[in-house]
């Protein structure tokens, strides 16, 4: 609806009348001017209502003109998508933007929730609490969930640009207000490096800043938190139009300069959030920016002198001002608007306000004790000034309350920072009267008298807090929701306390303080993130032959931070029948793996082979130079936590290999042993695993493939058996070449350097073209790995593995040197007959799915379920034997092998047999060709 | 659009050098104990950490880089590996190379002397960052990282 008396005025410094722009609210068009808020122009087409309350659906005005604002909240919609709960008086008009109201439906003029507000005193604080307790809150639960909440959050990917910038700083100012602005001159002018941030866009005086010394302004910018050692974040917007943009500011300072001013509280009183009360300073800065005035009749309600800076604006603006109502007993202000003729009640309580849709009448009860009634179309109200103290919060500063200056002023403020001008509590004249006590100005309705606009908390909350003893300010805050709406209380917090105080008897000092923490306002997850999203998100390696990857058709996927070829389909073939023609490949002729991830780590110097030994849980010492032996790494508690092989190059130098996505763990596990536990070791710990790139060629053409390449290392088996390292070249390059195999099948890992690993790739394709090579990713190595039985550390182990589970209990036993884990082997509960250990798993039925995660059971379970013997860790479909195999940990699963049990799968059950791991060529023959 | 032009410099000799625990082992003659800025114009010698050198060179090869350092006498408690395949090395330049550098790493790189280098995080990924002159920079990173790196800073 349009309020009576608002207006543009012709005056108005932040706004260009030469640049009008069309706007849309609730799918009405407006006009307003570049330069204006979404609130000012709302304001100056005199939309007076722009929302519903959260609680009890009561129409809500624009209540400030700052970021404090707990009622003008507004979704915008643009093409890209709709941005929820967007603070109408900070949002800057752009041409075309469109906006639309909050939490009223099926109108922001008729809204159906306003039936809370009738059924008000069945719904006080916690109501939820108590009343939705049977049969179960979770019957409610949804449906509560549903009323709950402030807009609806997109679900769109926000399209909107953000980016992070870091900065360093002598000095940081965060406020852009007088004395800001002084404490960045005067740093600048001693040549240290000074940032200023301002929230404002558009602060004039910031450019007599300019040429000051090392001094960045930053408008548009608002500090989001300071964490530890005065690191210190802040948003700032770069464009208000459809395509935002904002810069996410990390600048790390050495001192920090808070000039935040302060916060103009609300007065609490029965109506006193009825459209058309608006804070008197908020009333001020749309009069002197925006050239809005908001009322033709304006009463002004106040508990500090401030307010009538704002009486006298308005007059100054043609505003009649129907009466100035003090709270206060005296104050000189008052005196001197009487002398300017203006009407003047000190003394005063306000009772209430009427009106409909918008305040038309204010209620008041003068000193005598007789009541009066004030006409008017618009209120400023004023409560008195809380200093923004956040950022002290946040830095670890501690509050107190000042009784005489009737605000939570600084009491411990940290080395590194330095509070000034009104955000110390410094009033804005030192001859000023001081303003009223916070809270305490209500009289009839608490249950109406507003205390957290944007919860909708009253007064009688809070008193019924107290009744329930919830005195702790903590309890208040939780029980009642004051201060934890996205505002964080900005206009509540300190009303609260004192009302709390008050119904406790106590001070408000002794009452104490909720803890401010960051954000100090609402931040985009999109300017968190900044260009951290899709691609970026997090760092992907990339193999040395991704190109060739790529061009053969490659399916990628993220394993352990790399991206890795999981299958190489062809043209209309399904997943399943890529890996099954990948393993009948591998299994038949020859296949091409690239596993250049496999991590890689060369152990030198007079005491590597101690240091190995150490590490590793079976023997390592013994190992003679060129040869390769399995082995598995333990933790302290005997737990497995990595596996591989590891060669022998020489007599000081092992190369130990570690699961793909172990290389950097594993790296730091040899340093921390040996820097911080093993001082004395002669040993040399140097990650290779990106320097050699590793192509895994196996199958039963393997060696006839290799040996079409020129190289200097014998193929032959006599030469080169299985379980043995070679040095040399290939191709003309450095290559060392293993023979181990994860697929059980006669493989040679061929190590070269990343650089030349694409030329021996195709190498190798080409000499494999009359074997049948083909390229297998991920997914077949996993399949060809459980036909044989191999186990993979992470899938088939979990935190509690130890060697005996898996089979390797007699290496570890004979081990006569100590290593990591060991004393833990000895513990009873490692040694306990029931362990699960690793087996095999088949379902009678082979054609039968067998799922990962099914577990084993030995009877039917019952509806309350049955007890779990363990679980299947691998399986997968064998080509190679037409059938499900799998494996699995399982309660004394070596002594069970051949054991009928049940295979439980998400409500199916099916007959299964308990086998040995080894589904293919148990015998190792396929290995040792 | 940031104006930074981000280019591979290729055949850059990359050897890590780790001094072995030996109670007669002495650190190289003139090499940093720490972190410092780099003086030599040929042979880039990096502090890593206590007892670890990256060295670099843009005209050696690896191989003679290796050769050299076997046969020094003040070298010979040290082990020496050839990274040269390891790490890629991008020369950041232009206007907006340190904006984009700031971006994502949280270093003062705005008072970096020129020649100064540290190791660091830049966009969630280890690298070595060396400021070459004003508005030149040159960073060497894994190579498995380096795709991502380089789409990070465009």
């Amino acid at each position: 609806m349009t309020a009576p008396g608002a207006l543009r005025l012709s005056s108005g410094s932040a706004i260009d009348r030469a640049r009008p722009m069309t706007f849309s609210f609730d799918g009405k068009s407006y006009s307003g001017f570049a330069g204006d808020t979404l609130a000012s122009a709302l304001l100056a087409n005199g939309i007076r209502v722009v929302g519903r309350s959260f609680k009890y659906h009561r129409p809500r005005g624009v209540l400030t003109a700052g970021i404090e604002e707990p009622n003008a909240l507004v979704t915008l919609v643009r093409a890209s998508g709709s941005e929820p709960n967007v603070r109408a008086t900070t949002q800057l008009l752009y041409e075309g933007l469109v906006a639309q109201s909050q939490n009223a439906w099926p109108s922001l003029r008729f809204d159906v929730g306003r039936i809370a507000d009738a059924l008000h005193a069945f719904l006080p604080a916690g109501f939820y609490n108590k009343t939705f307790m049977w049969p179960s809150w979770h019957v409610f639960e949804p449906w509560i969930r549903r009323a709950a909440g402030l807009g609806v959050a997109p679900v769109e990917p926000d399209v909107a640009s953000y980016d992070w910038r870091n900065a360093h700083c002598d000095v940081l100012v965060i406020g852009g207000g007088r004395s800001g602005r002084e404490a960045a001159r005067q740093a600048a002018t001693l040549d240290q490096r000074v940032i200023l941030i301002e929230q404002e866009g558009w602060v004039p005086a910031l450019e007599s800043l300019d040429g000051a010394g090392h001094l960045t302004t930053l408008s548009s910018t608002r500090c989001i938190g300071i964490y530890d050692h005065s690191v210190v974040t802040a948003v700032q917007h770069v464009s208000a139009d459809a395509e935002q943009r904002e810069h996410y500011w990390r600048i790390r300072a050495r001192r920090i300069v808070v000039a935040t001013g302060a916060i103009e509280q609300p007065l609490v009183f029965s109506g006193n959030d009825r459209p058309g009360i608006v804070l008197s300073a908020a009333m001020r800065k749309y009069l002197d920016r925006y050239g809005v005035v908001l009322g033709r009749r304006v009463a002004v309600l106040t508990a500090s002198d401030e307010a009538y800076d704002t009486a006298y604006a308005l007059v100054d603006g043609g505003v009649e001002v129907t009466a100035i109502v003090d709270v206060r007993a005296t104050s000189r202000a008052a005196e001197s608007a009487a002398l300017r003729g203006l009407v003047v009640h000190v003394g005063c309580q306000i009772i209430g306000t009427s009106g409909t849709r918008g305040v038309r009448r204010v209620a008041i009860r003068l000193a005598d004790g007789s009541r009066r009634h004030i006409d008017c179309d618009a209120v400023a109200m004023c409560g008195g000034f809380a200093p923004a103290l956040h950022f002290l919060a946040h830095a670890g500063g501690r509050l107190a309350f000042d009784e005489g200056r009737g605000a939570l002023v600084p009491n411990l403020v940290p080395a590194a920072m330095e509070i000034v001008g009104r955000a110390s509590g410094r009033p804005l004249r030192a001859d000023a009267t001081p303003d009223a006590a916070p809270g305490s100005h209500h009289q009839s309705d608490p249950s109406r008298a507003w205390v957290d606009f944007q919860h909708d908390v009253t007064v009688s909350d809070i008193e019924l807090a107290v009744r329930e003893n919830f005195v702790s300010v903590e309890h208040l805050k939780r029980y009642t929701t004051t201060g934890m709406a996205p505002d964080q209380g900005k206009t509540s917090n300190v009303n609260a306390l004192a009302i709390l105080a008050r119904s406790t008897n106590r001070t408000i000092d002794a009452t104490g303080t909720t803890t401010f923490r960051p954000p100090y306002a609402p931040v985009a997850f999109g300017a968190i993130a900044g260009g951290r999203s899709n691609g970026l998100f997090r760092p992907i390696r990339r193999l040395p032959t991704h190109a060739r990857q790529i061009a053969l058709g490659a399916v990628f996927e993220d394993f352990a931070g790399w991206q890795r070829p999981v299958r190489y389909p062809l043209r209309g073939e399904a997943e399943v029948e890529t890996v099954s023609r990948e393993m009948r490949a591998v299994r038949e002729r020859v296949g091409l793996f690239e596993a250049s991830p496999l991590g890689k780590i060369l152990i030198r110097g007079s005491d590597a082979a101690a240091l190995v030994e150490r590490v590793y849980a079976n023997s390592m010492r013994t190992l003679q130079a060129g040869r390769v032996r399995y082995g598995l790494m333990l933790n302290e508690k005997g737990i497995v936590i990595d596996d591989g092989v590891c060669a022998r190059l020489d007599a000081d130098t092992y190369w130990v290999g570690t699961t793909s996505g172990g290389a950097d763990r594993i790296t730091r596990w040899f340093e921390e042993w040996l820097q911080c536990e093993w001082t004395t070791l002669d040993a040399v710990v140097t990650p290779v695993t990106t320097q050699w790139a590793t192509i895994a060629l196996t199958g039963p053409n393997a060696r006839a493939v290799l040996s079409q390449l020129a190289g200097s290392i014998d193929l032959s088996p006599e030469a080169f058996p299985h379980m043995h390292v070679r040095d040399g070249t290939l191709l003309g390059m450095s290559a060392r070449i293993a023979r181990v195999s994860f697929t059980g099948e006669l493989t040679y890992e061929i190590n070269v350097p990343a650089s030349r690993a694409t030329e021996l790739w195709d190498a190798l394709m080409n000499a494999g073209a009359q074997h049948g090579i083909t390229p297998f990713g991920v997914d077949a190595i996993d399949a060809l790995r459980v036909e044989k039985g191999y186990l993979h550390v992470g899938s088939d182990t979990d935190g509690t593995t130890i060697p005996a589970d898996v089979g390797f209990g007699d290496a570890v036993t004979k081990k006569l040197s100590d290593f990591v884990g060991r004393r833990s082997l000895r513990l009873a509960e490692n040694e306990r007959t029931d362990r699960f250990q690793f087996v095999g798993v088949q379902l009678d039925d082979g054609a039968a799915p067998l799922v990962v995660g099914s577990h084993v059971l030995n009877e039917r379970p019952t509806r309350v379920g049955g007890r779990t013997h363990g679980y299947v860790t691998s399986a997968c479909w064998s080509p190679t034997l037409s059938r499900y195999v799998g494996l699995g940990l399982i309660e004394r699963g070596r002594e069970r092998i051949g054991e009928s049990v049940l295979v439980f799968d998400a409500g199916r059950t099916f007959p299964g047999t308990i086998v040995e791991p080894q589904h293919l060529d148990p015998a190792g023959g396929r290995l040792h060709a | 659009m940031r104006d930074v032009r981000i280019r591979e410099i290729e055949s850059i000799a990359c050897v890590r050098v780790q001094q072995r625990r030996r109670e007669d082992s002495a650190p190289p003659a003139g090499w940093p104990g720490e972190a410092s800025l780099l003086d030599g114009a040929e042979l880039r010698v990096h502090w890593s950490g206590p007892q670890d050198w990256l060295v670099t060179s843009d005209s050696d090869s690896p191989v003679s880089l290796l050769a050299d350092f076997r046969a020094r006498d003040d070298l010979r408690h040290c082990i020496f590996t050839d990274l040269s395949d390891a790490l890629t090395c991008y020369a950041l330049e232009g206007p907006d190379a340190l904006r984009a550098l700031s971006a994502d790493c949280g270093l003062d790189l705005d008072r970096f002397a020129v020649r100064q280098y540290a190791q660091t995080l830049l966009h969630q990924v280890p690298v070595l960052i060396t400021r070459e002159a004003e508005g030149e920079w040159r960073l060497l990173i894994d190579r498995s990282l380096a795709t991502f790196l380089e789409d990070s800073l465009r």
